[in-house]
């Protein structure tokens, strides 16, 4: 369970998300949308306590974030880069190799990308090996910034069928910001729209174009 | 300015913390101790050549002629393993490992990086910064060391080649003098200079702001900052302990 209260962020004297409230409940998929500089990353950073804010959030549960950028450690193999937040925990060797191993193909990659960079990798891969890092961890809830932006149809395609049975057959709560509409139509149970800091539910999906004026 | 200390201040305190965190990832502390030392030597190696030649080129110089040719040995070594050793390696080593430190902690920060980080649950402070403190605090000494024996070295070489003093002269001069606060009194300042040098270049590197002209300023501010301090705290070492 999620629950946002009243949630502020400031920078430099401009509010960039103003006395936001929602709730999500276990297992449900959210989409937020807004457009670019909106606040819709500031909101997913603030919940997982990443940004400064005023307001209250309870998040009962682990939070996975997959980064817009893929955040991926450069100097690091992709099975270090999987194993990290494991090896942090104190499991056993044993056990996070087959985590590391198990995450990989649940995203659909092969065990030999485990021995290769981060800088080897293609654009679609290193989003995949993000969501193979949270998996790995096991969390309650993902966070998903961008996760289709700048990816060629079919990898995007892979990425929101990953998002959805990710959501369904696990029952991880879902929250993904985007900009990509038919990424909202697709997996979308629950809309919003972030205008003016200011966090808007939307009943009719139709509605989404018109909140862009 | 009182704001950037009082910063500066909690860096260190949140970095040092975690101290436990060296010995659960040990591997953490090597790769720096590998990245910042061995991969410097060259450097060091290079610019100790020339810090040796061109002491022992200048003390012939300025002590002119009737004085006895071991006093280049006494001057030359004197000068290196009291000021020019872990000055001109601090300055230039230093150069190469702030940049290298606050450039790759900035970049992380503006890609996203430390804040996978964190939701990682690994503390970034105790990730990224301390292993890189410490392994500035044992490896510049060492690198000093290293730089002694290329400087003295080349020194006397460059002596026996170029101005004709003999080698046992020079090793007479440099052994008739030597004071063991003259090597450990350089020493320890290389101790401070590499906390100097590795915290002010992480500090930095953490505080980036946003895009690629953000990591050009951390780098910029790590680098000017080491430098500036290795100044100060040099003169202040020299009225502490050489006087």
């Amino acid at each position: 369970m999620i629950r946002v209260n009243r949630l502020s962020v400031t920078f430099n004297d401009k509010k960039v998300l103003d006395n936001v409230s929602f709730f999500v409940q276990d297992g449900e998929r959210v989409a937020i949308l807004g457009k670019s500089g909106s606040g819709k990353t500031v909101l997913l950073k603030s919940i997982t306590g990443l940004i400064p804010f005023d307001g209250e959030v309870k998040v009962e549960g682990s939070i996975g974030f997959v980064f817009q950028l893929s955040a991926l450690f450069d100097s690091f193999t992709v099975y270090k880069n999987l194993s990290l937040g494991l090896e942090e925990q104190g499991l056993a060797g044993e056990e996070i190799k087959n985590r590391v191993l198990s995450a990989l193909q649940d995203v659909g990659l092969e065990e030999n990308v485990a021995r290769m960079f981060p800088e080897q990798l293609s654009g679609g891969m290193k989003k995949l090996v993000v969501i193979a890092r949270v998996i790995a961890l096991n969390p309650d809830h993902i966070f998903y910034d961008e996760p289709t932006t700048g990816l060629d149809p079919k990898i995007a395609q892979k990425i929101e069928d990953l998002i959805e049975k990710l959501n369904t057959e696990r029952k991880i709560t879902s929250i993904i910001v985007t900009h990509d509409l038919s990424l909202v139509r697709k997996l979308g149970k629950k809309i919003f729209f972030l205008k003016y800091g200011k966090l808007i539910p939307v009943e009719d999906k139709k509605r989404v174009w018109e909140l862009y004026d | 300015m009182i704001r950037e200390l009082g910063k500066f201040a909690i860096f260190l305190f949140k970095s040092f913390s975690g101290i436990p965190y060296i010995f659960k990832r040990p591997s953490l502390f090597a790769k720096e101790i590998y990245r910042l030392g061995l991969l410097s030597l060259p450097i060091a190696a290079f610019t100790s050549l020339f810090v040796g030649i061109v002491t022992a080129l200048q003390t012939y110089y300025q002590m002119g002629e009737g004085i006895p040719s071991f006093f280049v040995g006494v001057t030359s070594t004197r000068t290196i393993m009291i000021e020019l050793a872990p000055v001109v390696i601090s300055l230039v080593v230093g150069g190469k490992i702030g940049a290298f430190v606050a450039a790759e902690i900035g970049t992380m920060k503006i890609t996203e990086q430390i804040d996978a980080l964190k939701t990682l649950g690994i503390n970034p402070y105790h990730f990224l910064a301390l292993p890189v403190i410490f392994a500035g605090i044992l490896v510049m000494p060492i690198l000093v060391i290293f730089s002694e024996f290329i400087s003295i070295t080349s020194a006397g070489v460059s002596s026996f080649v170029l101005l004709g003093v003999r080698v046992d002269d020079f090793i007479y001069g440099m052994k008739r003098f030597f004071s063991e606060k003259d090597l450990f009194g350089g020493l320890f300042k290389t101790v401070i200079f590499g906390f100097i040098i590795t915290s002010s270049a992480a500090y930095y590197g953490m505080n980036t702001g946003y895009g690629a002209e953000a990591v050009g300023r951390s780098t910029t501010y790590a680098v000017v900052t080491a430098a500036s301090l290795i100044l100060v705290f040099d003169f202040l070492v020299a009225f502490l302990v050489f006087r």
